[in-house]
C-alpha cells in the first residue's frame, strides 16, 4: 500500500496530474471510493481486499470529465473497464495514469496503454467458479426450466437500476429504460417488465462488458444477472473471436461485422 | 373456429423483402393470411426489442426478413443485423425465449415465391408449437400479480 501511497503523492507534488481517484476508510468498517487532489491528502488513500468496487465508472463523471489529468488505483477490473472506455472513445491516454495493481495487491507501478494491455492478458477475469457452473447448470435445463428459472430470479427485482448505475460501461447520457414515448422498458418492476429490462441491459452490454461483477455486487436483491453478460462474453469470443477489455484500440463485436458471420440459422 | 391460427408478425426491410413480398401478390400467389407485415428503413432498424414487443402483445410467431448479404441497400446494416440477431438468438435461447418461434431469412425483391414458402411454412411450424402461451401471460396476467 505504501509504493501506491507513493506514486500517488508524487504524481500529484510534481503537478502531473490534478486528482487521484483511489480508495478511503468510510463509516463502519467500509472502504469507500474518494478523490484526492493534494499531496497531504493521500495519507488517507487506502487499498486493501475491500477495495473491490470497480471504480472506473467515476471516469464518466463530470469530476474526472472537467479534470485535465487524473490517476487511477486500478486493479485489473480497473485496468479492463479503462482500456475498453478508451476503446469506445470515452478517454484519452494522455489524460490518465494508471496505478496497476494485480489481483493479490500487488501494485505493478504506473502502466501506459501499451502496458496495461500486457497488464490485462496476464490477470484472470473476474469469472468466479460458481458464475460458471451457474451457466452451465442453466444451460442444461429445458427451454420451459430456463425461462421460469429466469422469471423467478428477476420477480425480486425492484428496478433500483443500482446494476447500471454501478458498471463501467453503462455510460449512456439517456438510457433506453428512461423513454417513455415510445416506452420500451415498463416502469413497474413486474415480470415483464423485469424480464425486457434485463434482456435488453444484456444486449447492450454484449461483447462490451469486461465481466468484472460489479452489477451483481451492488444489486440489493442478489440478482444473478451478471451471469447473462458473462455467457454473452464467451459467445462473443468463441463466435467472434473478440474480447473487451484487453485492448485500447478495438471495435466491439456489435459494432463490426465480416463477411463470413455464421449464417445457418438464416432461411 | 376454435381452431387456433397464429398471429405472425413480419419485420422487413423495404428494399428487398417488402419488395419481394410485394411480387408475391403481384403474382397472384397464395399464402397464409396469418402474417402482418411492418416495415422498416433496413434490417439493421430492426431493434430485438421490436421482436419482443410483438410477442408480448400478443404474436406467437415473428419473421425478420431482409436483402441476402452484399446486397443491402445501405451497403451493411444487414451485416451488422446478422451478428445481432446471432447474439440475440443466443441470449434467447439461454432466457427460455421459445426461438423456434423466430425465423430469420433473406428474400429479395425477386423472390416471391420464397417469401409465400417462408410465410407458410412458418404458419405451419407455429401453429405445431400453439399459441406463445408463457410469453403472453408474463405480458398480461403477470402484470397484474
Ligand atoms: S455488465 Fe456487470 S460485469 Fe459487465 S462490465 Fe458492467 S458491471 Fe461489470
Ligand atoms: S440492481 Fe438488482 S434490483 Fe436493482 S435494477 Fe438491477 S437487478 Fe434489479
Amino acid at each position: 500500500m505504501e509504493d501506491i501511497k507513493k506514486l500517488a503523492r508524487e504524481l500529484l507534488a510534481d503537478n502531473k496530474v490534478q486528482l487521484v481517484l483511489g480508495f478511503e476508510n468510510g463509516t463502519a468498517n467500509r472502504v469507500r471510493p474518494a478523490f484526492f487532489t493534494t499531496p497531504e491528502a493521500v495519507d488517507k488513500l487506502i487499498y486493501n481486499e475491500f477495495c473491490i468496487q470497480n471504480i472506473a465508472l467515476y471516469l464518466k463523471k463530470d469530476i474526472c470529465q472537467h479534470a485535465a489529468s487524473l490517476a487511477i488505483t486500478a486493479n485489473p477490473n480497473v485496468v479492463r473497464s479503462i482500456l475498453q472506455l478508451a476503446a469506445e472513445n470515452q478517454i484519452k491516454e494522455e489524460k490518465i495514469k494508471i496505478i496497476g495493481i494485480t489481483h493479490e495487491g500487488k501494485c505493478v507501478g504506473l502502466l501506459d496503454f501499451k502496458a496495461a494491455e500486457e497488464f490485462s492478458k496476464t490477470q484472470p477475469k473476474g469469472l468466479k467458479d460458481e458464475d460458471k457452473a451457474l451457466i452451465e447448470k442453466i444451460q442444461a435445463m429445458s427451454l420451459e426450466e430456463k425461462f421460469d428459472y429466469w422469471v423467478e430470479a428477476f420477480s425480486p427485482c425492484i428496478k433500483c437500476y443500482a446494476c447500471r448505475a454501478s458498471c463501467p460501461m453503462c455510460y449512456c447520457g439517456k438510457c433506453n429504460v428512461e423513454s417513455n414515448n415510445p416506452q420500451w422498458i415498463p416502469v413497474a418492476p413486474h415480470k415483464y417488465g423485469n424480464m425486457e429490462w434485463h434482456m435488453m441491459r444484456a444486449m447492450h452490454l454484449a461483447g462490451r462488458c469486461i465481466n468484472c461483477g460489479e452489477c451483481n455486487r451492488s444489486c440489493p436483491v442478489d440478482i444473478p444477472l451478471n451471469i447473462l453478460s458473462y455467457m454473452l462474453s464467451d459467445f462473443v469470443l468463441e463466435e467472434f473471436e473478440s474480447e473487451a477489455g484487453l485492448s485500447a484500440v478495438f471495435t466491439p463485436a456489435l459494432s463490426s461485422y465480416t463477411m463470413v458471420d455464421k449464417e445457418n440459422f438464416i432461411k | 373456429m376454435s381452431e387456433f391460427e397464429p398471429k405472425i408478425v413480419a419485420f422487413v426491410c423495404n428494399w428487398c423483402t417488402y419488395a419481394g413480398a410485394d411480387l408475391t401478390g403481384t403474382s397472384r400467389i397464395k399464402y397464409a393470411t396469418n402474417v402482418r407485415i411492418v416495415r422498416f428503413p433496413c434490417t439493421g432498424r430492426i431493434d430485438y426489442m421490436l421482436l419482443t414487443k410483438a410477442f408480448a402483445s400478443g404474436a406467437d410467431g415473428i419473421i425478420v426478413s431482409g436483402c441476402h448479404p452484399n446486397d443491402c441497400h445501405y451497403t451493411s446494416g444487414n451485416f451488422h443485423a446478422r451478428r445481432r440477431w446471432m447474439v440475440f438468438k443466443k441470449l434467447c435461447d439461454f432466457m427460455g425465449i421459445d426461438t423456434r418461434r423466430i425465423v430469420f431469412s433473406w428474400v429479395s425483391a425477386a423472390e416471391g415465391v420464397k417469401w409465400a414458402d417462408i410465410v407458410n411454412t412458418t404458419v405451419e411450424e407455429v401453429r405445431k408449437l400453439g399459441p406463445y402461451e408463457s410469453y403472453h401471460k408474463l405480458s398480461t396476467q403477470d402484470i397484474l400479480a
